[in-house]
């Protein structure tokens, strides 16, 4: 009797092992089906002709190691990166890049990547560079990334934009969520999710810091600055701070703050270390090129749920616009250019895939949103003061 | 009175217990360890992956659920599993039930694969598997005290703790070496979560017997009432302490973040000192209950407590913390809920006849739920307004203030 049941238990397991091992190597093939779809991708990537002039000097490798396009030949490793780019590219100084987090599905997942805005065609992959968000403006990049491991460490990480050399890490408290470089490249802020902060444990706070690009150091957290509202200080035990965006003088900044329920929009003065409030129901706001409009996401509660709609607030008029986007986002908005800003969403509602897309909306709010770049997070058009600043940061 | 007669009945040893010599802990209590390992591997892999999962993977900001969810979740399953307790005992189907509440979070690992993205899901998901354990505990205990002989009872608790720590300790490890060979992954951490729950629910079927119904002994006598159990000094004693300890005791995620804090660690740990709690928890649970059976289950119950408080005290006195005194903390932690999770069940369980113990136990454990559900928001809000240092003092203080009611109580009730 019992040893009958002994036998079921085992044979149990066996099944049971079959099976998970039946997924695994489902899930193993999956990947590397993607795998492969990508390096079908990358071959494409490495016949088009921008990247012809580039396959010359194979001396500067060594300043790019880690820079290939999956599918070329092991014979010439940084065929794409950068540098040599660079004697041709400082004639032209409009062209900017833009760089994301890949979402596909591959072996690229996860890496940062980018591509020239004026030709879209051409996908450059960062091998050095995994990061779960990323940013770029001024010449230098921040990226967020999680060392998964039994215990999930995350840090973050100063690049340079041209040759991906990090200058400088350090650990973060928590899960990545936002990260900003200021034009000028002197200021980085990110925040993370702190977690343990609350009664439950699906209640979460937030980090919010400024960082010095050039020490990688933590000169701020928002949570010691002096916020004031119509004139008095508040100041509250569940103050959270997220999602800066700097003024292009990179002495201000504005941001998010959420109390007792509110999501207030404040504009910080990083020396005076000091905010001021300005407007309400504003997260995650983005400044745009000419610091006269934010972009940001707006919370609904519709029955019961929360959503984000996008909104376009006037600094000078406290007007806002609603953005012809339908669908709730729940990002930082990327400003392309002065009419239309970038968002990530999901690429598969029903959550099967991690992948997302970013998408285009013009803040006219007349015409509808357009799908800009497939399997894409975290969008940044890294805008310089002018060109040639952009160029002399990163030397 | 009742009580003296359960006693003496428990005593004499009942049938079941008989065929198992007097040191050796029953392949039952044995088989129902072997379903919380299984069980437990199953839900930390997930538990330990969900925060990262619904931010990192499903790119959704968690800050926009907050406390209430938790309290009245909170209240919702401490009734329900008041009533499958009551419902096990009435027809005498402790297996049954148990098998429900592990099924459900079983079921619960298949719908984390089917319902994606939408985080108010997952949140149902996470609910209903918090229901789940909800409905088993009560029922497995009673099955172990059912299975076990009156003097082990202490013993058989320990051992099933000790085997359940491993589990939790086992999960997270499971989990990291999936996606460490298969990146992003995690429906393959789901499935395999599945396989490991089906597996205990397995052995839960296959290796415990049904419960007899009414046991032998009480065959001819009609079941006590419930008023008679609610009307037990002792029973009520031990209820009351469990509820008021627990009230006064500070919850583990608020004691991590001051060691957190104290020590510097990076939030990426914060499994680590949990972690180091079961370890703990899984080492000295046996020689706790061995400790217990032996001389005095009280002792050991006050003990533990006693061991908690010079925690607190710690914690109120140190300003910043080295490793080893991290460690040491911990392992504190550990103990405490060696020497008082099991041997409190093993007390009451010696108190509780036989056709109540479902629902005797389930009123205990629910007690000590609420009283811990209602010292986090105590303590959130002191935190709040004056401060952790100065709220691990007051909890400290009310705690001594407990144990001196809860000793008196004991001492008042006890029967031996």
């Amino acid at each position: 009797m019992n040893r009958k049941r002994a036998i079921v238990f085992v044979s149990l397991c066996v099944v049971g092992v079959a099976v998970t091992s039946a997924y695994l190597l489902h899930v193993k093939r999956r990947l590397a089906h993607a795998d492969a779809i990508a390096a079908g991708e990358s071959t494409s990537v490495a016949r088009t002709p921008v990247d012809a002039p580039v396959a010359s000097p194979p001396t500067p490798g060594a300043a790019t190691p880690d820079q290939t396009t999956r599918a070329q030949p092991a014979g010439a490793p940084a065929a794409t990166a950068a540098v040599p780019e660079a004697s041709p590219q400082v004639a032209r100084p409009e062209t900017r890049r833009l760089f994301y987090r890949h979402t596909g599905v591959d072996g690229h997942y996860g890496q940062v990547a980018w591509l020239d805005l004026a030709d879209r065609s051409v996908i450059h992959y960062v091998d050095s560079l995994r990061c779960e968000v990323v940013y770029v403006a001024g010449g230098h990049g921040i990226c967020l990334s999680a060392d998964r491991g039994v215990f999930t460490t995350y840090a973050a990480s100063l690049f340079d934009a041209r040759d991906f050399k990090v200058s400088g890490s350090f650990e973060l408290k928590g899960i990545p969520s936002r990260a900003r470089v200021s034009i000028d490249g002197s200021l980085a802020a990110l925040t993370v999710f702190v977690s343990g902060h609350g009664y439950t444990t699906l209640d979460f706070s937030t980090q919010t810091l400024l960082i010095d690009v050039a020490s990688g150091k933590a000169v701020a957290d928002l949570e010691e600055f002096e916020v004031r509202r119509d004139g008095a200080v508040i100041k509250a035990a569940d103050f959270n701070f997220w999602g800066v965006t700097f003024t292009p003088d990179a002495r201000e900044f504005y941001a998010t703050l959420s109390t007792a329920g509110n999501h207030f929009l404040v504009r910080g003065d990083i020396a005076g270390r000091s905010a001021t409030v300005i407007h309400e129901n504003v997260e995650c706001p983005s400044l745009s090129p000419d610091a006269r409009h934010v972009a940001y996401k707006k919370r609904f509660n519709v029955n019961g749920r929360i959503g984000w709609q996008l909104y376009v607030l006037e600094l000078a008029t406290g007007r806002e616009i609603a953005l012809s986007e339908k669908r709730s986002i729940d990002d930082q908005l990327e400003w392309l250019d002065a009419r239309q800003v970038l968002y990530s969403v999901p690429s598969a509602e029903d959550g099967s895939s991690p992948s997302t897309d970013v998408w285009s909306a013009n803040i006219d709010a007349r015409s509808p949103p357009r799908l800009f770049l497939r399997s894409a997070y975290s969008p940044a058009a890294a805008r310089c003061k002018s060109a040639a600043a952009c160029t002399a940061a990163a030397r | 009175m009742y009580p003296l007669e359960w006693i003496e009945k428990l005593k004499l040893g009942r049938p079941q217990a008989a065929p198992f010599p007097p040191r050796a802990i029953s392949p039952v209590v044995l088989s129902l360890g072997l379903t919380s390992l299984l069980t437990d591997i199953s839900s930390e892999m997930v538990n330990s992956l969900l925060p990262a999962y619904v931010v990192l993977h499903l790119h959704l900001s968690p800050l926009q659920f907050g406390v209430i969810d938790g309290l009245y979740n909170g209240f919702a399953i401490a009734l329900l599993s008041l009533a499958a307790g009551f419902l096990a005992d009435r027809v005498s189907r402790q297996k049954e039930v148990a098998l429900g509440g592990y099924g459900i979070s079983a079921l619960c690992k298949l719908l984390l694969l089917a319902v994606g993205t939408t985080y108010g899901w997952i949140l149902c998901v996470v609910g209903l598997d918090r229901l789940g354990k909800g409905i088993r505990a009560a029922p497995r205990d009673a099955l172990i005290s059912l299975n076990t002989p009156a003097h082990a009872f202490a013993r058989a608790f320990s051992v099933h703790r000790a085997m359940d720590a491993c589990g939790s300790l086992l999960g997270p490890i499971v989990a990291f070496v999936l996606l460490a060979t298969l990146p992003g992954a995690f429906d393959a951490v789901w499935v395999a979560s599945f396989v490991f729950a089906v597996l205990g629910v397995a052995a839960l079927w296959l290796f415990v017997p049904p419960s007899t119904p009414r046991g032998a002994s009480s065959a001819t006598a009609p079941a006590p009432p419930l008023a008679a159990l609610l009307r037990s000094r002792r029973f009520l004693a031990l209820a009351g302490c469990g509820s008021l300890l627990a009230l006064t005791t500070v919850s583990d995620g608020f004691v991590y973040l001051m060691l957190q804090e104290k020590s510097g660690l990076a939030a990426g740990y914060f499994p680590l000192l949990y972690v180091a709690t079961a370890t703990g928890y899984m080492v000295f649970s046996i020689p706790a209950g061995r400790l217990a059976d032996r001389t005095g289950r009280a002792a050991v119950f006050l003990g533990g407590y006693a061991i908690l408080i010079l925690l607190y005290a710690v914690l109120f006195w140190l300003e910043g913390a080295t490793t080893p005194m991290l460690v040491g903390c911990l392992l504190l932690l550990g103990v405490y809920y060696a020497a008082t999770e099991g041997v409190l069940m093993a007390m009451a369980s010696a108190t509780i006849p036989p056709e109540r113990r479902t629902g005797g136990i389930a009123i205990v454990a629910t007690g000590i739920g609420l009283g811990k559900l209602f010292s986090s928001v105590l303590f959130g809000t002191l935190w709040q307004a004056i401060g952790p240092q100065k709220s691990v003092l007051v909890f400290a203080i009310a705690m001594g203030l407990a144990l001196l009611v809860a000793f008196h109580w004991l001492r008042a009730t006890d029967e031996s």
